[in-house]
C-alpha cells in the first residue's frame, strides 16, 4: 500500500522526477564506466603479471635474490620436484636458468636477463609464446638449436627493428585503399632501410601531411616494419668460474607483452644450449615457476614448498609483482571513492527535489495525518519515495552501464597517446573494461544508503508539520 | 538619467537578492552543491598537480635536466662515439644564458665490471663532483647505515633492545640506508619505539664511507652492485669496455664509496667516476655525452626560450638540445594519463552538479510561473524580469563558488608547507620507483581559477532555461496556472 503510493507520488511531477532520475542514471553510467575501465586495467595487469611475468609461485635460492650469482642454484632440486609432481594443486611448473648477460649486435648492445628455458614446459606456465608479434618469427623449439627469443623493445634497442618500403609493399598499398598520391610519396623512399621507428617516423612526417599521417601513419608503420629475424646476436655472460664467455644465437622470434620493463629485461634460449655456453653438463636451475589450478590455495602451496629446505625462498605473485597486488587490494577503495563522490554529488539534487516535493504537499500531508495516517507511515512513504526515485535512475544507469561496458569489453578502448607511458609500468594501452557482480551489489547498497540518508531531512520536515495548521493554509 | 539607471540596477539587485532567500533551503542546498564541487575539484587538482610537480622536480631536475645537450644520434644510439666536445669556456657560455640555473656535464657509457670471479655489465656515469652537487647530489646517497651481521650480533648482545625491535632489525638484515628518515621508514617501528631506539640503532649500524675528489681516479659503486661484486671500500674493480672509436678500454679503479640509489634498477648496476677519469679510460679526451641544464622554472615558455637560446649558442657544434619530455616521454605520458583521468572524474562530478542546478531552476520556474505572469501583466518588461532572474542565478553560483574557493585556501596553504608523507607499503613502492613518497599541494595557479570559469559556464547554461521560458511566456496562460 505505502510503496504503491510512494511510486505514484514520484510521477505526479514528471519533469522534476525525470531530471533527478536522469542525473542518477548518468552518474551511475559514468561510475560504472570509470570503475569498469579501472577494473579492466587492474585485471589485465594481474593476468599479465601472473601469466607473462611471475607465475603464481616462484622458487629461488635465498642467496640468488641478493647477488644473482650463477652458482646460487635451487637447493634440494629433486626433493622440490617430487613435491611439485605429487601436489594436486600444481597445474604446471618449469625450471629456468636465469643469468645476467649483455646482448650485442653490430649496431648496439644492451644488458638483460637471459633465461634458459624448456620450451615445452614453459608453454604450460607462461603465455609468452602467444605474444609473438605479427611477422615476428616463432617461439624457440627444443629441436632447433642456436635460437634466441627477444622482445620488440629489445629488438628496437639492438636495432633489429627496421623499416623498409619494398616493391611488393608498394604493390600491396596500390591494391589497398591507400590514395595514389601517398603511394607515390612512399615510392620515393623505396628501398631505404630505416634503423629505428624514430627515423622512419621522421621521414614520414616530412613526406606526408598530418591528416594523411593520422589516417594511414599507423598502417604504413606496421606494414613497413621488418624484424631482422635470423640475425646474429652475441651474448656475453660469466661462466661458472666467473670468466666472461661469448656465444652467438640467431634471432628466432620477437614477442611483446604489455610491460616494456619486463620485455626489455628478458630474452629466452633453450636451457641446454645455455648450459653449454657457461660450461656445465647439466643445466643450472635458478628459478622454478609454478602455476596452480586455483590461485586461492597459493599460501598452502607456498608453505609446503618452504618446508622442504630453508636455503630456498618461495615467493607468491603478490610478493613478486607488489604493484599489481596492491592495485588488487586498492580496487575496493577505488569503488568507494568513485561511487562515493558521485553519490554525494547526487545527494544534493535528491534532497532538493524531495524537500520541494514535501513543501508543495504540506496541505495534503496534513490531511493524511488528520485522517489518521500515523507518523511511521508518513516517514516510510517519503523514504520509499526517495529510494524509488534514486533506484529508478540507478537501475537504468546500471543496465546502460553494463551494456556499455560489455560492448567496450569486446572492442576495447585504446589510449594510444599514453600507451608508451602505461606500458612502461605494465598497463596495456588497450583496456577491456569489466565490471563484476560484486560491484553492482556495492552500487545498489550505496544507492539505497544515499537515498535513505537524503530522505531523512525531507521526512523529518514532513513529520514536524502540524496537521491543524497545514489544513488552515490556502 | 544615469542616476535613474543606477536606481533600477539597485532595485533589480535587491529584488534578486530577496528572491534568492524566499526559499532559503533550496538556495542553500544548490549553493552547497556548487561549493562541494568547487572545493573537491580544487583540493583534488591541487594534490594531483602538486604531486606531479614534485615527481618531475625529483626525477627531471636531478636526473635528466629541463634541457639536455646531446649528440643528435645519442638518444637513438647511446654509444660513446656519439659524444661531443665540452670545455670550461662552453660551460661559462651556457651558464650565462638567461634563466639557466645549473649546467651539469655527464659522460655515460656501459662496461663490464669485475672483482675476482664476479663480473657484471654496469652503467657508468662520469660526473663533475662539484657541479653534480647542485644537480643529483650523489653525496646525499652515500650509504650511512647498514644492518650487518656483526651489528645485529652486537645489538642482540647489548641487551638494550626488546625482542620486537630485534625481530624488525633481523627482517631488514643487510639493508643499507642513506638517511635516518629512510631507516625509520623501512624499519616501521612504533612511534615510541622509533624515538627511543633509533639513535641507538644508528650508533650500531653506522658505516664509514667516502666520496670522489675533483680529480679522483676512484669510483662510487651502487649498493646492490657492490654486494654482487663483493666489493668494499678500498677494493679495486676491473672495468672493461669499448672506448672511443672502437678502441678497447680497460682499467683498475679503487672503490671510494658505496651509494644507495633509490631505484632498484639503478642500484643493481651503477658506477660513478669523475669525468676526467672516464675520458682517460675511454681514450676520449674532452668528450662528454650530455649536458643537463636546469632552468628557473618548468613552464612551456621558459623551456621554449631556453631551448632557442641554447640552440643558437651551440650552432655548428654538431649537437642538439632536447627537452625533458622528449627525453623521458614515459614519465610525461604517465603524468598526462593520470592527470587526464582525474579530469574525467571532475568532469563527471561537475556534470552531476550541473544537473542538480538545472533541476532546481526548472522547479523554480514551474513554481513561479504565475508570479511571472502577474509581474508581466502589471507592466514589468520581460527584459527586466530576465535581468533579475539572471542576477539571481549569478548570485547563487557565486555563493557556492566563492565559498568553495575560500574554503580550499587553508588546505592548500597547510599542505603546501606541510606535505603529506606517504608511509608503509605505498611509500616504499613509490621510493622503489625512484620517487619521493611525498604529496605536496600545489600553490594557487590556473587550476584554481579555472574552477570559476567552469561554474560560470554551468550557471550561464542553466540560466538559458528560465530566460527562454520568460520569452515564451503568455500572460493569460501563466495567470491561469
Amino acid at each position: 500500500m505505502i510503496p504503491e503510493i510512494s511510486w505514484k507520488n514520484i510521477w505526479r511531477n514528471k519533469t522534476r522526477s525525470l531530471i533527478v532520475i536522469t542525473a542518477v542514471t548518468l552518474g551511475i553510467i559514468s561510475g560504472v564506466l570509470l570503475v569498469g575501465i579501472m577494473q579492466g586495467w587492474v585485471e589485465q595487469r594481474i593476468h599479465d603479471a601472473i601469466h607473462n611475468e611471475v607465475s603464481h609461485v616462484q622458487i629461488h635460492n635465498a642467496e640468488y635474490y641478493d647477488n644473482e650469482d650463477i652458482l646460487s642454484t635451487i637447493d634440494s632440486l629433486n626433493k622440490i620436484i617430487s613435491v611439485l609432481e605429487s601436489d594436486p594443486e600444481v597445474k604446471a611448473w618449469t625450471e629456468r636458468t636465469k643469468l645476467t648477460a649483455i646482448a650485442t649486435t653490430p649496431w648496439a648492445s644492451t644488458g638483460l636477463f637471459i633465461y634458459g628455458i624448456n620450451p615445452q614446459k614453459e608453454k604450460e606456465v607462461s603465455e609468452i609464446y602467444t605474444k609473438i608479434v605479427p611477422n615476428g618469427g616463432e617461439y624457440p623449439d627444443i629441436n632447433k638449436t642456436g635460437y634466441i627469443l627477444i622482445s620488440d623493445k629489445t629488438a628496437e634497442i639492438l636495432q633489429l627493428k627496421q623499416y623498409i618500403i619494398t616493391e611488393p609493399l608498394i604493390e600491396k598499398f596500390r591494391e589497398s585503399r591507400l590514395p595514389d598520391n601517398i603511394v607515390i610519396k612512399l615510392d620515393s623512399i623505396k628501398g631505404i632501410r630505416f634503423r629505428s621507428p624514430k627515423e622512419f617516423k621522421a621521414i614520414l612526417e616530412k613526406k606526408l601531411n598530418w591528416k594523411e599521417l593520422d589516417m594511414y601513419g599507423k598502417l604504413i608503420m606496421d606494414s613497413a616494419l621488418d624484424y631482422r629475424i635470423r640475425n646474429r646476436i652475441q651474448i656475453t655472460l660469466s661462466d661458472c668460474n666467473g670468466n666472461p664467455v661469448q656465444g652467438t644465437f640467431r634471432l628466432c622470434g620477437i614477442y611483446k607483452t604489455t610491460n616494456t620493463g619486463f620485455d626489455q629485461a628478458s630474452a629466452f634460449v633453450n636451457i641446454n644450449e645455455l648450459a653449454e655456453l657457461y660450461g656445465s653438463d647439466t643445466p643450472l636451475v635458478h628459478e622454478i615457476a609454478i602455476m596452480l589450478h586455483n590461485a586461492e590455495n597459493i599460501d598452502n602451496v607456498k608453505n609446503k614448498l618452504s618446508t622442504v629446505t630453508d636455503k630456498n625462498i618461495v615467493h607468491t605473485w603478490k610478493e613478486l609483482a607488489p604493484d599489481a597486488a596492491m592495485m588488487n587490494d586498492f580496487m575496493y577503495m577505488y569503488y568507494f571513492i568513485f561511487i562515493g563522490i558521485i553519490m554525494l554529488a547526487l545527494a544534493f539534487g535528491i534532497i532538493n527535489t524531495m524537500l520541494m516535493a514535501i513543501l508543495e504537499r504540506t496541505k495534503e500531508l496534513g490531511m493524511l495525518m488528520a485522517i489518521g495516517m500515523n507518523r511511521k507511515r508518513i516517514f516510510s512513504m517519503i523514504m520509499l519515495e526517495t529510494i524509488f526515485l534514486t533506484s529508478a535512475g540507478a537501475v537504468a544507469g546500471m543496465l546502460a552501464g553494463w551494456v556499455l561496458v560489455s560492448m567496450l569489453g569486446k572492442t576495447g578502448i585504446h589510449f594510444s597517446s599514453w600507451g608508451e607511458g602505461f606500458e612502461a609500468i605494465g598497463y596495456s594501452a588497450n583496456v577491456y573494461p569489466v565490471v563484476t557482480f560484486d560491484f553492482f551489489i556495492f552500487v545498489i547498497a550505496m544507492v539505497v544508503f544515499t537515498a535513505v540518508l537524503s530522505s531523512i531531512w525531507p521526512a523529518r520536515k514532513a513529520l514536524k508539520l502540524n496537521p491543524v495548521e497545514t489544513l488552515r493554509t490556502e | 538619467m544615469s542616476d535613474n539607471k543606477n536606481d533600477i540596477m539597485r532595485d533589480n539587485f535587491k529584488i534578486a537578492w530577496r528572491n534568492l532567500w524566499r526559499n532559503r533551503r533550496r538556495t542553500l542546498i544548490t549553493a552547497s552543491s556548487v561549493f562541494f564541487a568547487v572545493f573537491f575539484a580544487i583540493i583534488m587538482r591541487s594534490y594531483q598537480l602538486g604531486t606531479y610537480d614534485h615527481m618531475i622536480s625529483n626525477v627531471i631536475e636531478s636526473y635528466t635536466g629541463h634541457l639536455q645537450i646531446q649528440h643528435p644520434e645519442y638518444q637513438n644510439n647511446p654509444q660513446i662515439d656519439n659524444s661531443f666536445d665540452f670545455n670550461d669556456s662552453l660551460f661559462l657560455l651556457i651558464s650565462n644564458v638567461e634563466n639557466v640555473v645549473s649546467v651539469t656535464p655527464h659522460l655515460e657509457f656501459f662496461a663490464l665490471a669485475s672483482n675476482g670471479p664476479q663480473t657484471k655489465g654496469v652503467a657508468i656515469l662520469g660526473i663533475d663532483p662539484a657541479r653534480e652537487k647542485t644537480f643529483s647530489n650523489p653525496e646525499n646517497k652515500l650509504v650511512r647505515y647498514r644492518i650487518t651481521d656483526e651489528a645485529l650480533l652486537e645489538m642482540t648482545q647489548s641487551g638494550t633492545f626488546p625482542a620486537s625491535v630485534l625481530k624488525k632489525l633481523q627482517e631488514n638484515k643487510d639493508r643499507s640506508y642513506s638517511s635516518r628518515a629512510r631507516l625509520e621508514l623501512e624499519l616501521g617501528l612504533a612511534i615510541t619505539e622509533t624515538e627511543k631506539y633509533i639513535p641507538e640503532i644508528i650508533r650500531f649500524c653506522q658505516v664509514q664511507n667516502g666520496f670522489l675528489n675533483e680529480d679522483d681516479n676512484g669510483i662510487l659503486v651502487s649498493d646492490r652492485l657492490a654486494r654482487y661484486l663483493k666489493a668494499e671500500i678500498g677494493d679495486t674493480i676491473i672495468l672493461m669496455g669499448q672506448g672511443y672509436q672502437g678502441a678497447s678500454a680497460a682499467g683498475l679503479f679503487p672503490v671510494r664509496g658505496i651509494i644507495k640509489m633509490p631505484a632498484p634498477d639503478l642500484d643493481n648496476r651503477l658506477i660513478m667516476m669523475t669525468i676526467p677519469a672516464a675520458q682517460k679510460f675511454l681514450d676520449a679526451p674532452g668528450k662528454i655525452t650530455s649536458v643537463s641544464i636546469n632552468l628557473t622554472d618548468r613552464s612551456t615558455r621558459t623551456i621554449k626560450k631556453g631551448l632557442d637560446r641554447i640552440n643558437k649558442l651551440m650552432e655548428g657544434m654538431g649537437t642538439t638540445v632536447k627537452t625533458w619530455y622528449e627525453l623521458n616521454p614515459v614519465l610525461y605520458q604517465q603524468i598526462q594519463g593520470d592527470s587526464q583521468s582525474g579530469m574525467v572524474m571532475l568532469g563527471v562530478l561537475y556534470f552531476i552538479i550541473f544537473f542538480g542546478i538545472f533541476g532546481t531552476v526548472i522547479m523554480m520556474v514551474a513554481e513561479r510561473k504565475k508570479e511571472f505572469g502577474v509581474l508581466i501583466s502589471i507592466g514589468m518588461q520581460k527584459t527586466r524580469l530576465k535581468r533579475i532572474i539572471s542576477m539571481e542565478m549569478a548570485m547563487l553560483g557565486l555563493l557556492g563558488l566563492a565559498g568553495g574557493m575560500l574554503a580550499a585556501v587553508p588546505f592548500i596553504l597547510y599542505f603546501f608547507y606541510n606535505p603529506i608523507v606517504l608511509k608503509g607499503d605505498l611509500g616504499k613502492m613509490m621510493e622503489d620507483m625512484g620517487w619521493d613518497a611525498v604529496m605536496p599541494a600545489k600553490w594557487f595557479g590556473p587550476y584554481y581559477y579555472i574552477q570559476a570559469l567552469i561554474v560560470v559556464i554551468m550557471i550561464l547554461l542553466a540560466t538559458l532555461y528560465p530566460l527562454r521560458k520568460i520569452n515564451k511566456l503568455k500572460e493569460v496562460e501563466a495567470l491561469r496556472s
